[in-house]
């Protein structure tokens, strides 16, 4: 009663499926990335660009403590500098301070937490060696180090990468873990690919993903250090900067003279909130595109 | 009885030592596999199919405490894999040794295109007169195309018949396949299944499949060896260990396979032949190697 089945199978494999589209695109239509991006570089640019309305390093003594407006759009300090374009020039080290600072932590973070992703007693050895060294305050021990042989922008991006380093080692150290378990590293292996390749060209790969966020996150509590650092006076004397600017413009504050501190806490808190705002965002994509590719 | 061993395995025992104690992973096992052998290793989880796999390939966790030898000539000369320092084992894999993954594209690096893997995993300038050779024969149009392929622009068939011809292009004389077809429908199993042999036949190269799928086994292997707790209970030729067996966990395991007609009864495997001297098991195979 029953048929026979008979089974076609196709001996030959076509060539199909068209290569899917790139989904680092979607990033560059989000409006809150570019909107964040968008400030930063603006700020950032102008700084560079070197066009403000009056010398960021030439003071004015004829104008000390202009209120916002005539010529002044926020003001006038006590030493005769325009608050507005001094705000912009200090964008320029604040920001690319704490960039220098993240990008340092980034690849040393990398590197080491790739190096001890594997399980060995080296790796936990390694491991327990980074609890400790998290467990000291670093910002106190840098407030420590720069009274004892002074400041300079060096020591500053020295510190900053000593803080994050290793949240960047943690986040890499899990996620190469989480790679190493997937088929294709047993794969590598067991072909006698050498570990090398496996660690640079295999894993190392797989994991720039996580590091964007991160990244992101890391110069913005950057920028914040360096502004909590040179309100307590230990960035380069003379140096403009959000924290010395905001620290000078304090005592001036009980005289209704607000706009020396208002105006570079404004550009602290906007370039701080835009680099965090920056890394949530990015977060959310790249778990999109790990879900994807899982 | 074997033609020509290439693969000896002398009474070996692994343990594994932990904070939790030690647990015999492997117990007194022995075991010859032939040139243009397939030897199926079945048997449940935790019965020791990922640290003999990992003791043959000299991938071995550094927690592992070893007894008894392996041989492997599939070379010049012997080879020993558990007693062989890391970086040796790795140049002897290297050029002896060809691994038949999961066939799906999360077996392939997702950064490297699929002519990259041919590169890194072959060895000799030839590697893409070959690799182009190996897919042809596995059925691939435009092979040159698929080497540009990067593992995600690949459809599941393109992706197995990729990681086949990884394996067997080189025309390494060691063939090993874990779990190759775990994932797949019944009718593409039979498909990679066929695919690998031809692939093993055309090298006569010794297979080693550790499955737990018995009708795998059954279309694939020449002789079956059956693991239980880190023994080897049953070995012999295929059609004598499926249509005879003699061991009561080996009969169970073949009924455990749902045939129409038969009610599924299970019956009694027997004692544990490790005595519950394993509690765990040391892990899936995949996982151990990539954290090493």
């Amino acid at each position: 009663m029953s048929a026979p089945t008979t089974v076609t199978t196709p001996s030959i494999i076509d060539a199909p499926a068209p290569p899917p589209k790139a989904r680092s695109t979607r990033i560059f239509r989000d409006p809150v990335i570019l909107g964040c991006l968008g400030w930063i570089v603006f700020l950032v640019g102008w700084s560079l660009s070197g066009l403000f309305p009056h010398s960021p390093t030439v003071a004015d003594p004829g104008v000390l403590l202009h209120a916002p407006g005539g010529g002044y759009l926020f003001g006038v300090d006590q030493d005769g500098y325009d608050v507005l374009s001094r705000t912009v020039y200090a964008a320029k080290f604040d920001v690319l301070m704490a960039l220098s600072g993240a990008l340092v932590a980034a690849v040393t973070g990398t590197w080491l937490g790739i190096l001890m992703s594997s399980e060995g007693r080296l790796s936990a050895l390694a491991t327990r060696g980074l609890d400790v060294f998290q467990a000291v305050p670093l910002l106190v021990v840098a407030v420590a180090v720069i009274g004892l042989v002074g400041t300079s922008r060096t020591i500053l991006v020295v510190i900053i990468a000593a803080i994050n380093t290793p949240l960047f080692i943690r986040l890499v150290q899990a996620e190469a873990r989480l790679v190493r378990k997937r088929g294709y590293v047993a794969v590598a292996r067991v072909y006698g690919v050498s570990e090398r390749t496996i660690r640079w060209r295999h894993i190392l790969p797989n994991v720039t993903g996580v590091l964007f966020p991160q990244f992101s996150l890391s110069v913005g509590y950057a920028i914040a250090s360096v502004g909590a650092l040179s309100f307590l006076g230990l960035s380069e004397p003379g140096s403009a900067s959000w924290g010395s600017m905001i620290k000078a413009g304090i005592p001036l504050l009980p005289l209704n003279q607000w706009w020396m501190v208002v105006f570079p806490s404004l550009a602290l808190f906007t370039v701080v909130l835009a680099f965090s705002e920056l890394s949530h965002r990015l977060q959310g994509h790249v778990e999109q595109i790990r879900g994807g590719s899982r | 009885m074997n033609p020509e061993p290439i693969v000896d395995i002398d009474s070996l025992t692994v343990k594994y030592h932990s904070r939790q104690g030690e647990v015999t992973a492997l117990r007194d096992v022995n075991l010859q596999i032939g040139r243009g052998e397939v030897q199926a290793i079945v048997g449940e989880s935790g019965s020791g199919k990922s640290t003999l796999l990992a003791s043959l390939l000299g991938l071995l966790p550094a927690s592992a405490a070893v007894e008894g030898s392996i041989s492997v000539r599939a070379g010049d000369q012997p080879f020993d894999p558990v007693r062989a320092p890391a970086k040796e084992a790795t140049r002897w894999r290297f050029r002896q040794v060809g691994y038949v993954p999961q066939l799906t594209q999360r077996s392939l690096v997702p950064v490297l295109t699929v002519g990259e893997h041919f590169r890194q995993f072959g060895f000799g300038s030839d590697w893409r007169a070959e690799a182009v050779r190996a897919l042809t024969d596995l059925g691939l149009r435009e092979p040159e195309s698929v080497l540009r392929r990067y593992p995600h622009e690949l459809s599941g068939g393109m992706a197995q018949r990729v990681c086949i011809a990884l394996a067997t292009f080189a025309g390494k004389p060691l063939l090993v396949a874990d779990e190759p077809t775990s994932g797949l429908d019944p009718l593409v199993t039979v498909r990679v299944a066929d695919l690998l042999l031809e692939s093993q036949r055309r090298t006569q190269a010794c297979l080693l499949l550790v499955t737990h799928n018995l009708q795998l086994a059954r279309r694939m292997a020449t002789r079956i060896a059956v693991f239980r707790s880190g023994v080897l209970v049953e070995h012999g030729p295929a059609t004598a260990v499926l249509e005879d067996p003699l061991h009561p966990y080996t009969r169970s395991l073949i009924a455990a396979v749902p045939r129409p007609g038969h009610p599924l009864a299970l019956p009694e495997p027997g004692p544990d032949p490790s005595g519950g001297l394993i509690e765990k098991a040391p892990g899936h195979f995949v996982a151990m190697v990539g954290a090493a």
